[in-house]
């Protein structure tokens, strides 16, 4: 595994990538960084993959700092796509993934269609009405978000880390968790996603959605209390050609409650 | 801020560690597994404020000494009794968790002269454990039979304390991740200490011994004021048995609680719950 840079309109931008060949699989985040697909990235190499996981712009290791109106799902759906023609991937098919936020992104880019994505994989992810999550939520009030300092994003941040992971965490783990929130614009970059956290977004998707017959997977830890399982079980029930996987006893992050089974699950899917 | 002061002395032919705070009717807790006195560090301060509490680490826990013997409860309450000679205190309060309830409810028994009232926490009693023990049981007690059986868990466990640990704070509470960070790492770095693995195990394997002293006075109740509660949502306890009826085979003054969104680490889990219940039972007890 390594972690890469590359410029998109001109930032650095990093990811996580791990395998030489083998096609592209792009992985995004929402609320949190490239660290939640990190689990997984070996196993997908090993099974032929090349798995990307990038920071979004602002996010994790990369560079800039995003307006609210630059952190939108539809503005980082367009981004996503600037950054696979950086790549240089543009031309062939993108297997797709997304947690969190991330994962409304995968599904704006899949209707937008920009790229030719044959199959979408969601853990964990908004969609429909499920969002914001109250701990988001209450930073869309402008004068909530106009009184959050870097301080108390990073505090916040802890107490999401620590429920995320849904189960017992040393220090250290939390602590390399939250480290790109120690830096302000990073801070700053993830209260502008929080200001932008819109349902509307991935409302005006279903309908597109429902008329998609490209294989989707659900990758869902049972327990998370910010993405709730039962929407998942609606989008399996409504959505053409879904799939829903539960991981039992896991969070918003299953890939810290039992990655071997998801990276199975993963390579089943998009080998498939 | 209540001082809180560490002390270490030899009673009962071994090193205890204990901490010792505030001042007023000596007030003793006695913590489980997989925790140490450090587990009561919401009970402390709020119980200082009107008692002197005293909370050891137990025999093979912890700072205590981890001697190879010694761990039938009937000993481990003895540690306890001696403790409070060479701090010359007569008579106690006593609030017991998990394997301090152990302790505890044997500590009841062999010396009711020395126990005003006692509180038992998430536990259910011995001889009822092996008298009810099934392949459901076994399901959600598979430490407890995993620990007895000789060797074998330490080689698989020195080493990789954070995972044995950070399995049973995920099954045992109600959210999973409440033991987690500085206090998740307190915990790994009392289980690798030397000797603490084998310690804690070796409370287990008294079980035999436990037992028969269990049931050799099974048909004496407690008869102090008792205090029974538990997590509402533990599988293990009192999603599984009839709290209210097991404890009441086992004192006759008794009172129960059953802490909402808990489950077994109840004084850590809901420590504010916890603390109001034992502040409250405590009540009249002036020493």
């Amino acid at each position: 595994m390594k972690r890469l840079s590359i410029k998109v309109d001109g930032i650095p931008t990093s990811y996580l990538t791990a395998g030489e060949s083998g096609p592209l699989l792009l992985l995004l985040h929402g609320t949190y960084w490239s660290r939640v697909w990190q689990p997984v990235l070996e196993d997908l190499t090993k099974a032929g993959l090349r798995p990307v996981a990038v920071d979004l712009p602002g996010f994790g290791r990369s560079g800039g700092a995003p307006t609210p109106a630059e952190a939108t799902v539809p503005a980082l759906a367009r981004w996503a796509v600037r950054f696979v023609e950086a790549l240089g991937e543009a031309d062939k098919p993108v297997l797709l993934g997304g947690h969190d936020i991330g994962g409304g992104i995968a599904q704006q880019m899949l209707i937008d269609a920009a790229l030719d994505i044959p199959r979408l994989m969601l853990m964990n992810a908004v969609m429909y009405d499920s969002w914001p999550a109250p701990t988001v939520m209450r930073f869309r009030d402008p004068d909530v978000a106009a009184a959050t300092t870097p301080a108390d994003i990073l505090a916040a941040r802890r107490q999401s880390v620590i429920a995320a992971l849904a189960r017992p965490a040393s220090e250290a783990e939390i602590l390399e968790w939250l480290d790109p929130w120690t830096d302000p614009r990073v801070a700053r970059s993830w209260l502008s996603m929080a200001v932008s956290a819109d349902h509307r977004y991935t409302m005006a998707l279903v309908p597109a959605l429902k008329a998609s017959a490209k294989p989707k997977l659900l990758i869902w830890g049972e327990d998370d209390g910010f993405q709730k399982i039962e929407f998942a079980e609606r989008f399996a029930a409504e959505i053409p050609n879904t799939r829903l996987v539960r991981i039992p006893k896991s969070g918003h992050i299953p890939t810290e409650n039992d990655a071997p089974r998801i990276a199975r699950e993963m390579i089943g899917f998009f080998k498939g | 801020m209540t001082k809180l002061k560490h002390h270490t002395v030899r009673a009962n032919g071994i090193r205890q560690h204990y901490i010792d705070a505030g001042e007023g009717p000596p007030v003793v807790l006695l913590h489980g597994f997989p925790e140490t006195n450090y587990g009561w560090r919401h009970q402390i301060p709020a119980l200082a404020r009107h008692y002197r509490v005293i909370a050891p680490d137990l025999r093979g826990y912890g700072e205590t000494e981890k001697p190879f013997v010694g761990y039938d409860k009937r000993n481990m309450a003895k540690d306890l009794r001696e403790l409070m000679r060479v701090l010359d205190i007569p008579k106690i309060a006593l609030v017991g968790h998990d394997r301090g309830a152990r302790v505890a409810t044997r500590f009841a028994k062999d010396h009711p002269e020395a126990v005003d009232r006692l509180v038992v926490m998430d536990n259910v009693p011995t001889r009822i454990v092996a008298r009810e023990f099934n392949a459901k049981m076994a399901q959600i007690y598979w430490f407890f039979m995993f620990h007895l059986v000789p060797d074998l868990p330490e080689a698989l466990i020195i080493g990789r304390e954070d995972q044995w640990l950070r399995h049973l704070f995920s099954e045992w509470c109600y959210n999973p991740q409440t033991i987690s960070g500085d206090v998740f790492d307190t915990y790994v770095a009392a289980y690798r200490s030397p000797g603490a693995v084998r310690g804690a195990l070796s409370d287990y394997r008294a079980n035999a011994e436990d037992v028969a002293q269990d049931m050799a006075d099974a048909d004496t109740k407690i008869a102090c004021p008792t205090l029974s509660l538990w997590g509402a949502e533990f599988e293990g306890v009192g999603k599984m048995f009839d709290m209210p009826a097991v404890w009441a085979e086992m004192a006759s003054d008794l009172r129960t609680f059953a802490v909402p969104e808990s489950g077994h680490l109840v004084q850590e889990e809901q420590p504010e719950i916890v603390n109001g219940l034992l502040i409250d039972f405590l009540k009249g007890w002036v020493g």
